[in-house]
């Protein structure tokens, strides 16, 4: 077609045939790194503290909590309906995944195996995709990343910070089914890198049947497929001097015109995916349990805010206080506050999809209905991605420092509000309040400062083509 | 020399506000606030107390002819422990049964929470709780009247004129009599055995583990044997304590829980009221009197005993077992005259009325307040400043440093310097509007002047190494946790052979740390530095002083400022004791470093004022190294064996070993601070400091050397 595609194609096979020598290395590296972290989690396991992070509501929500799937699955075994009674409501698949490790009084699991091994297997397989996202970036999405040395720690470094980050840590040895959300979500980003259309659009499909929210990322996931679908087609010079003007405008206006019929195809190629996956994930639960009741204990409520618990949200204590003949219209608006950003993001970012990937996942921990740790853990991991345009974050050391005493004081007024009863709720909630300030300044300090970047390179590609001009 | 000057600024602003924060606290007693009841229920004194001198000959005739019983126990030779306390016990439920109150023994494992002791099957400690049921309730709320007696106590007089298990006694008679047509509250009487701890253990057993079961809803819990009647939630508790050693001139009252937990104020203003009201209140004392203290004034005397007690995390009564249930509580304590036996007693039942006016909970007053006298309180709003002043040297110099930190990482795309060279040059068609901006924008992005002087490089090795010392701070606050029974024969073990034993595992701690890991750590970062001593990389391996003094400090920040919700009186006591050391050591390595690097700097003028200039660093550098050493030896000491072995001296003049033991079982039982603070913090605090000082020291060598 043209040579831009040809350096890519031949700049990513260089890469290939170095990364095969160099790789070993590295990998042994992120073998060593996995197996720490795998210790670490197998020591907190055995010296049982997956008790007391269970039960922590930083850490576990209503919608991912272990000791509420226990219950669903036990109904399960028992021919009820796991969502008889009001502890379990998480999707009907999760059971599904965790029946082989389900042991009642009766008989032992069908693998034998405690459940903690899915949280452990999960984990690893979240910071070996991380690693190999960061290998993809270069390739796909040169604008975010420069082309890594063959031998560089970022991959590894990216893997490690996911694993030995303390949220992850926390949800891990929490039991927090969250997790497999997280491992769809990334498992998006990976398919959605490597260009495989049905796999990431599935995996998107996936997450959202866990928990609504992550319907959004479609958005970015498809912004980064059509860099796969639509490389970028520019004229060179050397094409452009051949032909007159009038053609060159007539042929440019031809490309532009079946882009857009092909982008409008592409698109809604990707719905039809989406649609199709997402109805038959909901037609292989109700097959499951033969029932509709499902849709409404899971999704209603998640989006109804059934469960005012406090956790580390924003909806319990607001959704306690207001009167219930607003409660309908408020939950309208918090809502639709996570679902909106998306569009203006869209525009704004179309550029940088993997950025509006990242924003997109830490508006949803931030203000979906029941937040935890594990959400936070998920958008965190992914920032060191983006290190490229955000290493003029200004706040990044007050945010981890606000990062660090919420997650001390939290429990310690939770202590004061529920143990020794020297505090209130509104104590605990204005923590939250100050943990929420404190992504939302993540945000907004990171993407100003992509803002400004995108800015100051414009600019600076203004001079260049000026000079050029000049010296021509 | 800007930065030097400003450095001392900086240390002479932060003294100041330091020892403000010290001596704000000498103002606190003349400023205290009267304390008001701010809950209009509770109206002490309203009703007239009708306990009169009927009731008691009652509380004399129990204690004579219980202090009887026991006295025949204990000259009995044939009976055992677990005899006396089962006799002494049934002697309580059979005539607490003729007045007419249900009562029961509950039984509980002598070994509950203590580890170390071999457990047999007839060990059983005895409580008996009475339950008073009120006529006009529905049985949901509860208040507690509790008390202690030892069965095994062989120094108890035969005639004792008053005892704890009396008074209670006469006064559930009392209330049983005459209160019935106002009880809106069951009244539940617990009278606890305390025959099987042992001397040093302060708090009842027998209490935790009544409140413990009243509290388990599980159907297999500990002892099902007890038929266990409930009485609702506990709103409140009142704890009584009888002893020789209370001094027979005063009435005291102590509010301080577990972990300096405090009841609300109202509770102490209720009792206050009434002793008002008795006219006694110049009787009312907070804490026992220390006659060596004499020459500080009374208030600020009572104050810092107060505070003492509160760090010290210890109940300071029994009391301090409710705590962890949500129940306000409170020990009222008198020695054994018949005198204070009749006020206190009438003090009692007016509060218990007082607190049957309850409508709901105690909530209105405070839960944070140092009291200076029982009718002045300080609040939190007003002691908070001071911890804050004395803090806020390190949190000036922490912040100072994170905003700095923070301009490290640059994106290097945005300062491309074709962009700023085109820029200064006119030629360029930018509208001059767009030129400006970006002016703007390049001191936005920088921020200004703040800039530091660590690579990405050396905030992550300093990094690293607090993440290090912090790990090894973690495992000596868990491993004893984890394997509590071997710890326990560990520390038994190393008693024999002596103190020494401690310092020679600290050292070997420390020789580890210091000359293996941290080198192997070193060679990582800086494989360069090593071999070759060029003098970039050692001022490279230098420079991550910064960023090592925020990460490091960091963590004993976040431990006082969040801390100090649960006890303030310890981080009060834990800043005061351990700010001057880390800002200390922080501005002598920076003072140090200066002085090496005008000694650099000045190295291109001419040759005279090089070797003058290399004379006086190489005497500087002598001199440093022997302000260095007493530095050394000033932190060795203050490490935390040293402290170990001060405070187990001087403080609670018992072996090392059992200090560490007892603070270990302190923080299993009341969850106070000082076995945290030690192992999490301090440890790896002291690690860092020696850590810095050395690390400037090695500098300094090689560029001798050179």
């Amino acid at each position: 077609m043209n040579s831009t595609q040809k350096k890519q194609t031949s700049s990513s096979t260089t890469t290939t045939a170095t990364a095969t020598n160099k790789c070993d290395s590295t990998f042994k590296t992120f073998i060593f790194i996995s197996l720490s972290a795998l210790l670490l989690r197998f020591v907190l396991f055995y010296q049982g503290f997956h008790f007391h992070f269970s039960n922590r509501n930083e850490i576990t929500t209503p919608l991912t909590n272990f000791k509420r799937l226990t219950e669903g699955l036990h109904l399960w075994d028992l021919g009820l309906s796991p969502y008889s009674g009001s502890a379990y409501h998480q999707s009907p698949l999760v059971l599904l995944l965790f029946y082989p490790f389900h042991s009642n009084n009766l008989s032992t699991s069908l693998t034998g195996l405690p459940p903690q091994v899915v949280f452990l297997v999960v984990d690893i397989l979240i910071a070996y995709l991380l690693r190999e996202i960061t290998k993809l970036i270069p390739q796909v999405l040169p604008k975010e990343m420069k082309p890594l040395e063959p031998n560089s720690n970022l991959p590894n470094i990216t893997a490690a910070l996911y694993l030995f980050n303390p949220f992850s840590i926390f949800t891990c040895i929490g039991m927090s089914t969250i997790v497999i959300n997280n491992a769809a979500i990334i498992l998006s980003l990976y398919y959605s890198l490597k260009g495989n259309l049905f796999q990431s659009v599935f995996f998107v499909a996936l997450s959202s049947y866990f928990s609504i929210y992550p319907i959004i990322l479609l958005f970015p996931v498809s912004f980064i497929l059509k860099r796969h679908y639509f490389p970028e087609q520019t004229l060179n010079t050397a094409t452009r001097q051949q032909l007159s003007p009038q053609q060159q405008s007539h042929l440019e206006k031809q490309l532009q015109h079946s882009q857009t019929t092909m982008s409008i195809l592409f698109y809604s190629r990707i719905v039809l995916f989406y649609l199709l996956s997402f109805s038959s994930l909901i037609y292989l639960s109700y097959t499951l349990l033969g029932s509709w009741e499902f849709l409404s204990k899971t999704y209603g409520f998640t989006l109804f805010v059934e469960d005012l618990t406090p956790n580390i949200g924003l909806f319990w204590y607001y959704f306690i206080e207001v009167f219930d003949h607003f409660r309908n219209f408020f939950l309208f608006i918090f809502q639709y506050h996570v679902f909106i950003y998306c569009i203006p993001l869209a525009i704004r970012l179309k550029n940088h999809p993997l950025f509006y990937f990242w924003a997109l996942c830490a508006i949803i921990a931030t203000f979906k209905s029941y937040p935890a740790l594990g959400d936070t853990a998920l958008h965190v991991s992914l920032l060191p991605l983006l290190n490229e345009p955000l290493k003029g974050v200004r706040y990044s050391f007050i945010v981890i420092v606000v990062a660090i005493y919420v997650t001390v004081l939290a429990p310690i007024l939770w202590q004061m509000w529920i143990y020794q009863g020297t505090g209130n709720a509104n104590f605990y909630y204005t923590i939250n309040l100050v943990f929420t300030l404190a992504q939302v300044l993540l945000i907004v300090d990171s993407l100003s400062v992509l803002l400004k970047l995108d800015y100051v390179n414009k600019i600076n590609h203004l001079e260049e083509n000026q000079e050029k001009k000049k010296i021509e | 020399m800007k930065d030097s000057r400003r450095i001392v600024l900086l240390s002479f602003l932060g003294l100041s506000l330091y020892l403000s924060g010290i001596i704000s606290f000498y103002y606190y007693p003349e400023n205290a606030h009267q304390t008001y009841l701010s809950e209009n229920a509770l109206m002490p004194g309203s009703a007239r107390v009708t306990f009169d001198y009927q009731d008691f000959n009652k509380i004399q005739e129990f204690s004579h002819t219980f202090s009887k019983l026991i006295w025949r126990l204990n000259h009995n030779s044939t009976l055992d422990k677990s005899k006396r306390s089962i006799i002494a016990s049934e002697w309580i439920q059979k005539s607490l049964n003729e007045i007419g109150i249900e009562s029961f023994i509950h039984k509980y494992p002598i070994t509950y929470r203590n580890n170390n002791s071999s457990n047999s099957n007839n060990n059983n400690g005895n409580n008996i709780y009475s339950v008073l049921r009120a006529p006009h309730s529905d049985g949901t709320e509860s208040i507690i009247l509790s008390g202690s007696f030892n069965s095994s106590n062989s120094k108890l007089l035969e005639d004792e004129e008053i005892s704890s298990v009396g008074l209670l006694m006469s006064i559930m008679r009392h209330l049983y009599q005459k209160g019935r047509n106002w009880l809106a509250k069951d009244i539940v009487l617990l009278i606890s055995d305390t025959c099987s701890q042992s001397d040093t253990d302060s708090s009842s057993h027998g209490i935790r583990a009544w409140i413990d079961d009243y509290h388990d809803s599980t159907l297999l819990s500990s002892f099902q044997r007890n038929y266990f009647p409930r009485a609702g939630q506990i709103q409140a508790a009142i704890n009584i304590d009888v002893d020789k050693k209370y001094s027979p001139e005063k009435i005291f009252i102590l509010p301080e829980g577990s972990n300096g937990q405090l009841p609300n104020l109202d509770l102490i203003n209720t009792i206050g009221r009434l002793a008002k009201r008795e006219s006694v209140s110049d009787k009312i004392s907070l804490s026992l009197d220390d006659p060596s203290l004499h020459f500080i004034p009374n208030n600020l005397r009572t104050l810092a005993k107060f505070m003492l007690n509160q760090a010290s995390g210890v109940p300071t009564g029994d009391h301090g077992m409710f705590n962890s249930y949500h129940i306000d509580s409170v020990t009222v304590a008198i020695s054994n005259t018949p005198k204070s036996a009749l006020i206190v007693s009438r003090l009692l039942v007016g509060t218990v009325r007082s607190l049957n006016n309850l409508l709901e909970r105690l909530h209105q007053s405070f839960y944070y307040y140092l009291l200076p006298s029982p009718f002045h309180y300080v609040s939190i709003g007003e002691y908070m400043i001071s911890l804050g002043l004395i803090i806020s040297p390190l949190v000036i110099r922490v912040l100072y440093l994170l905003f700095t930190l923070s301009s490290t990482f640059k994106s290097p795309t945005i300062f491309n310097k074709k962009s700023s060279s085109s820029l200064s040059t006119s030629s360029t068609s930018i509208p001059q509007e767009k030129k400006r901006g970006i002016q703007k924008l390049i001191v936005l992005l920088t921020g200004g002047e703040m800039k530091s002087d660590d690579s990405p490089r050396d905030i992550l090795y300093s990094f690293s190494i607090v993440c290090l010392f912090q790990l090894i701070g973690i495992l000596a606050f868990s491993l004893p946790l984890t394997f509590s029974q071997s710890t326990q024969y560990l520390l038994n073990y190393l008693s024999n052979i002596g103190t020494l034993s401690l310092f020679i595992l600290f050292t070997l701690l420390y020789l580890g740390i210091f000359l293996i890991i941290l080198p192997i750590i070193d060679r990582l970062f800086y494989p360069n530095a090593l071999k070759a001593t060029s003098e970039q990389s050692l001022v490279l391996k230098y420079k991550g002083g910064s960023s090592f003094f925020v990460f490091s400090n960091l963590p004993i920040l976040i431990f006082l400022s969040t801390m100090s919700l649960l006890n303030f009186s310890f981080c009060t006591f834990a800043s005061i004791f351990s700010i001057p050391l880390c800002t200390f050591s922080f501005y002598q390595t920076n003072i140090i470093s200066t002085i090496d690097h005008n000694g650099n700097s000045t190295s291109s003028s001419t040759l005279q004022q090089q070797q003058q200039q290399q004379k006086s660093s190489i005497s500087n550098s002598n001199l440093n190294r022997v302000k260095r050493l007493i530095l050394n030896v000033i932190y060795i000491l203050l490490s935390p064996p040293g402290v170990i072995v001060y405070m187990s001296h001087f403080v609670f003049k018992q072996d090392c070993f059992a200090f560490i033991s007892t603070i270990i079982q302190q923080y299993h039982h009341y969850s106070n601070l000082m076995y945290p603070f030690l192992t999490l913090i301090y440890l790896p605090l002291s690690l860092s400091i020696l850590k810095s000082i050395n690390n400037s020291t090695t500098f300094s060598l090689k560029q001798k050397n050179q």
